[in-house]
């Protein structure tokens, strides 16, 4: 297999707070990997670093054998990551078709001048995009009657679909999803998770999945990470995982298992 | 910000394994740059051979701006302070600042023309101890209006986007404008009674600017220690530094030193955890907003003595040139306030002297411009954290 | 919650343009009729119940309006310095087709919106505007109203406001030194086509050189300050706006020596040692300071000249210019560029995250922005035919502001209401009001009052065009307390292609 995201030894510290502690992991195409740890544990942090919001104090982040460290976070979009946001971060106003199109900015050619006169190859363009926004969005199972609706107005359920469809508009080798089932119910999580494993059969997407809830994570990945306190404890297989003594504390100790 | 300090990161570590060839450019960089503003800066004043003159005909200017340029740099910092007490608690530009320090001057100048009369020269004189005491209600007012524009037309947009705010701000700025013009109305009133007579000290027309009445001597202080001596110090240049000076070392004393002051600086650093901890966030907030007005007040107050009018409109180049200065030194900072003030002060006095007058407000902008695009911190001021 | 009988936009429209109807009163009845029915027909709910509404509210309007009009003829008419109105508006015929047209606008508009196939729905509406949009000064000059100067202003302003739209409204940029680039235009044209230079390039020219001139220093400006915070753009692109006009007032007299000799001259006091480069005989007047540049080229277009007090050709002029604008805006609007305009005022962070390159696009908005600011201001020049630093102080980059607040930032259609009735009430209203104001104190207070200093006092206190300060100032504290959206908010326009 071959090797698509490495972390290596990376550790972010704001101020005082070393809040990422030279982690270091490796993930192969086609993957679906898990990264869990109790809050505050410092995974969003991590996904902040590999997606360009920040820059690690130290350490390197490599795509395809491409050092993307440093980058800034539309470079590093263009580059193939795509993510999503634990508290969502929708555009709010605008309406729901518009936002997965936002998710193709990068892919669309259109300039000021050819928006103005819209040549044929732009008009198709428009089209295309249009088009494909709008199956994703069946495809999410949000359904394209709801395209004109404004984003704000809908459901929380439904934003977190909306967020996906926008990540997946650029047609990523990576995406990151931050908490996917936070806030959601049994019923829908279990949705959602059936969800993911689709994307990866569907379309050969490798995922990096956050969770706070390890169970969710553990039918679905190959590959688990945990961090605890910004350090990587324990890694492998969901089973490996579940039985170590450290995760187990991490969790328990915490108090923090539900 | 983190994209801006990344970009510099990445100059820097090329620039150390090429050292010499980068430090040629740059300084080739410098004196074109410098060559430039030199040729652009002559018609801004920038005329160096008639410079050179002034400076030989009267090398004692020199000492006189300086004096000039520390008491209006005075004025400055304390305008100065209201902008960065208020941007380090909300993180807002404070936009009406300036014209609380414009209605500061104009209640100074009500103060001081109760307790005056007519001189000899017809001119009105007011008592030096009005001219102390008058800061008082300067200060209050001042204090009250700034707290109460934060009551009215702040906090409730406290949580929205910050430009909404920013926005609020500049309407407040325009309102509170349009009042220093009204006030002007109340000159007429001066005719109707003889109880209303001090009111005449605001003129027949709105706009005009009001003419403070003379309290403090033009003697030259220097004189009674260096008889004949060319350079001016009056007791106007003494009591606005060291008005300036007490308010200042109050002020530290009291954010440093004081419960309250220590409650505010913890509001500043995290409102949340000031919030867990019991502080009122919404008094503090208050408090903020009160004690920079009342400094504005009291800057509105030395505004008058100092340069003799208040004009409506004055809040705006006063507010531009104070936020250049609370920046410069480092918004959010009070000391670099205070430096900033004083920085800009001999800054516009230099400029008023060798550059010219009208183009001072463009070498302060030009002060401000620069210092953004390279130190953004200012002075002081250190890299404050993303709160992304 | 009670059903309200009124929305709170009608109730708006009615008691804003009641009250204009009020303070002008005469022949504006049908302007006024017509402008309330297609508010009404526009705030009904787009289907048949919503015209039906629109037919009841629309009436009542309409008869509000020339009720209150028909109060201002008889009666504030006969108070002291009143404006004579012409005899034709005291007709009952011209109440009656105030009425009527009041009422078929707001069912014609309420239909169109209504209409099935949404696309020739649109064009219908479009139609109707233009059709109103045409007769307008004909109407206006048959009946001698003296609104065109104001509106081609306002329309010329409005221009800008559609500028400024993109750069704080979509991109969610504060601009505060707008008035800089409308400066930098206005002057682009007194250079290149006035006594000043002695040039005499055409026009049609000048405003795409005038434009590109204002684009230039919006990349120079914006280009190190625009990766700063918000709130740092704000202040710089205030303090330009206050230079530009410092800049133009004080450029009469430039003289530039070459500064290596004029450094060693100064040390040495030797002034002979100064080679002169520019302004060397005499110095050279750029600008003519304060008193301004005068006059300036006017267009020609088919053989039809533009001239001073001749409003027709211009009013058609800037309405083709402002439709070309909202053409090429909502294009923009509707392009990958628009969305990622407006991303990134919804959420910086997640737009950069899906690809936006923030810094371009943040730029590019402000160029834009730019590039109208200095298109409006040749416009502007060339229409007064005088350019001065006056006509370009912080107060027009706030008024600016306060048409794309109020209207709604964002929304075309809102930030054209919102332009009209700012400058309207600006150069027109206001004084209106004050005229209506000062004949009823006259009536009223001021004739008990027997001293005449009192009456001096209170005429200066009461003086309604002393308080546009404060008017502006309340609309933006107000909008952003209680309507930050705006009057017409974005959200209720769909930019789909
Ligand atoms: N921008 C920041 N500045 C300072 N501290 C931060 C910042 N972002 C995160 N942290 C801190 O880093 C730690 C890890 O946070 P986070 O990555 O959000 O955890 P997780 O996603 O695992 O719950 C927390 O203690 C948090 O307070
Ligand atoms: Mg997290």
């Amino acid at each position: 297999m071959t090797k698509l995201l490495e972390v290596k030894n990376v550790s972010k510290i704001f101020g005082g707070l070393i809040a990422v502690n030279a982690v270091d992991f490796t993930i192969e195409k086609g993957m679906i990997a898990g990264l869990i740890g109790p809050n505050g544990a410092g995974k969003t942090t991590l996904f902040n670093n590999i997606t360009g919001v920040y820059t690690p104090t130290r350490g390197q982040i490599l795509i395809d054998s491409q050092l993307i460290s440093g980058l800034q976070p539309h470079e590093i979009q263009q580059r193939g990551i795509s993510r999503t946001f634990q508290n969502i971060r929708l555009f709010g106003q605008m309406s729901v078709l518009e936002n997965v199109l936002v998710g193709m900015h990068s892919r669309l050619k259109g300039t000021i001048l050819e928006a103005f006169f819209r040549p044929p190859r732009v008009r198709q363009e428009e089209k295309e995009a249009a088009e494909k926004a709008l199956d994703l969005l069946d495809y999410v199972g949000l359904g394209r009657q709801i395209a004109h609706q404004t984003a704000r107005n809908l459901p929380y359920g439904s934003q977190r679909r909306l967020e996906i469809a926008r990540a997946l508009a650029s047609d990523p080798k990576l995406l990151l999803l931050d908490e996917p089932t936070a806030g959601m119910n049994p019923v829908e999580t279990a949705d959602l998770t059936d969800f993911i494993s689709r994307l990866r059969r569907d379309r050969g997407l490798t995922v990096l999945l956050i969770e706070h809830d390890m169970r969710v994570v553990m039918g679905i990945s190959d590959r688990v990470t945990v961090l605890d306190h910004g350090e990587k404890i324990a890694e492998g297989t969901p089973t490996e995982v579940q039985n170590d003594p450290k995760v187990i504390e991490a969790y328990l100790g915490k108090g923090a298992v539900h | 910000m983190t994209t801006v300090t990344q970009k510099a990161e990445a100059l820097s570590s090329k620039s150390s394994s090429i050292p010499s060839t980068r430090k040629l450019q740059r300084a080739l960089f410098v004196v074109a740059v410098t060559y430039l503003v030199l040729i652009i800066g002559q018609p801004a004043g920038l005329d160096l051979v008639r410079i050179g003159q002034d400076v030989r005909a009267h090398p004692s200017a020199i000492v006189q701006q300086l004096i000039i340029g520390l008491a209006n740099g005075g004025i400055i910092a304390m305008t100065a302070l209201g902008y960065t007490l208020v941007y380090g608690i909300i993180e807002l530009v404070n936009f009406a600042h300036g014209d609380v320090f414009m209605l500061g001057g104009f209640v100074s100048i009500l103060t001081l023309s109760i307790f005056s009369r007519t001189g000899v020269n017809g001119g009105l004189t007011a008592p030096l101890w009005a001219a102390i005491f008058g800061f008082l209600p300067a200060m209050l007012f001042c204090g009250l209006l700034n707290a109460g524009i934060e009551r009215m037309a702040y906090r409730p947009l406290r949580t929205a986007p910050k430009l909404v705010a920013l926005i609020s701000a500049i309407g407040m700025s325009f309102i509170l404008q349009n009042l220093g013009l009204q006030i002007g109305a109340f000159g007429k009133l001066a005719e109707v009674s003889p109880v209303f007579k001090w009111l005449a000290v605001l003129g027949g027309n709105n706009a005009a600017p009001k003419s403070f009445p003379a309290v403090l001597g033009n003697n030259n202080l220097l004189e009674y220690i260096i008889p004949g001596a060319t350079v001016r110090i009056t007791f106007a240049d003494v009591l606005v530094i060291v008005t300036a000076i007490v308010l200042m070392a109050l002020l530290n004393w009291f954010v440093m030193s004081t419960r309250l002051g220590k409650a505010m600086r913890a509001t500043a650093q995290n409102r949340d955890a000031a919030a867990i901890v019991g502080i009122n966030v919404n008094q503090m907030i208050g408090l903020t907003f009160f004690i920079g007005g009342a400094l504005a007040g009291a800057a509105g107050m030395m505004f008058g003595l100092y340069n003799g009018t208040v004009v409506f409109t004055l809040g705006f180049t006063a507010g531009l040139r104070s936020f250049t200065a609370a920046v410069l030194g480092g918004i959010g900072n009070i000391r670099g306030a205070a430096l900033g003030g004083v920085l800009i002060g001999l800054l516009a006095a230099f400029s008023d002297q060798y550059l010219a007058v009208r183009w001072t407000n463009a070498w302060v902008f030009l002060i401000l411009v620069l210092v953004l695009l390279f130190r953004p911190t200012g002075l002081l001021g250190q890299e404050t954290g993303d709160k992304a | 919650m009670k059903q309200k009988i009124l929305a709170n936009a009608e109730i708006a429209a009615i008691v804003l343009i009641g009250f204009i109807a009020l303070i002008t009163g005469g022949w504006s009845v049908l302007i006024l009729t017509v402008v309330a029915g297609a508010l009404v027909g526009a705030a009904a709910p787009p289907n048949r119940a919503g015209v039906l509404r629109a037919l009841i509210v629309g009436a009542l309007t309409a008869l509000i309006i020339v009720a209150v009009t028909f109060l201002h003829n008889a009666y504030i008419t006969q108070l002291p310095k009143q404006d004579a109105i012409p005899v034709g508006a005291l007709q009952p015929t011209t109440y009656g087709l105030a009425l009527l047209l009041g009422i078929v606008v707001a069912v014609l508009v309420a239909a169109l919106r209504a209409h099935p196939n949404k696309q020739r729905g649109r064009t219908g509406l479009l139609i109707l505007v233009l059709f109103f949009a045409v007769i307008f000064p004909f109407f206006e000059q048959s009946v001698q109203l003296f609104w065109a100067n104001a509106v081609i202003v306002s329309m010329i302003f409005t221009l800008q406001a559609l500028g400024l739209n993109i750069v704080a409204g979509y991109a969610g940029l504060l601009d505060l030194g707008y008035v800089a680039f409308f400066a930098i235009g206005g002057y682009t044209i007194a250079f290149l086509n006035s006594p000043q230079f002695n040039l005499n390039v055409s026009f049609w020219l000048i405003i795409w050189i005038a434009a590109a001139a204002a684009a230039l220093f919006g990349f120079i400006l914006g280009a190190p300050v625009i990766p700063l915070r918000g709130d740092y753009l704000a202040i710089v692109t205030l303090g330009f706006g206050e230079i530009v006009p410092i800049v133009f007032k004080n450029l009469e007299a430039v003289k530039i020596h070459e500064p290596v000799t004029a450094i060693f001259a100064a040390l040495f006091n030797k002034p002979e040692w100064v080679r002169c480069l520019v302004g060397c005989t005499e110095p050279v007047n750029i600008t003519n300071g304060t008193q301004g540049i005068t006059p300036i080229g006017r267009p020609e277009l088919f053989g039809v000249k533009f001239m001073t007090g001749q409003y027709i050709p211009w009013y058609f002029l800037i309405l083709a210019m402002l439709l070309l604008s909202v053409f090429f805006i909502s294009r923009l609007r509707s392009s990958r560029i628009g969305r990622a305009w407006v991303a990134m005022r919804e959420d910086e962070l997640a737009a950069t995250s899906m690809g936006v390159n923030i810094v371009r696009t943040k730029l590019t908005a402000f160029i834009l922005g730019a590039m109208f600011s200095g298109f409006a201001g040749a416009f502007y020049g060339s229409y007064v035919s005088f350019i001065s630093p006056d006509a370009f102080d912080f107060s027009i980059s706030v008024i600016v502001l306060c048409m794309v607040i109020l209207g709604g930032t964002g929304s075309i259609t809102g930030v054209i209401l919102g332009g009209l009735i700012i400058k309207m009430s600006d150069l027109l209203f206001l004084d209106k009001f004050q005229t209506v104001l000062g004949g009823v104190l006259q009536a009223t207070i001021f004739q008990s009052v027997k001293s005449q200093a009192m009456t001096n006092f209170l005429e200066s206190l009461f003086n309604a065009s002393q308080y546009k300060l404060l008017l502006f100032g309340l609309i933006l504290v107000l909008m952003m307390r209680f309507r930050p959206q705006g009057l017409v908010p974005s959200a209720s326009e769909d930019a789909i292609t």
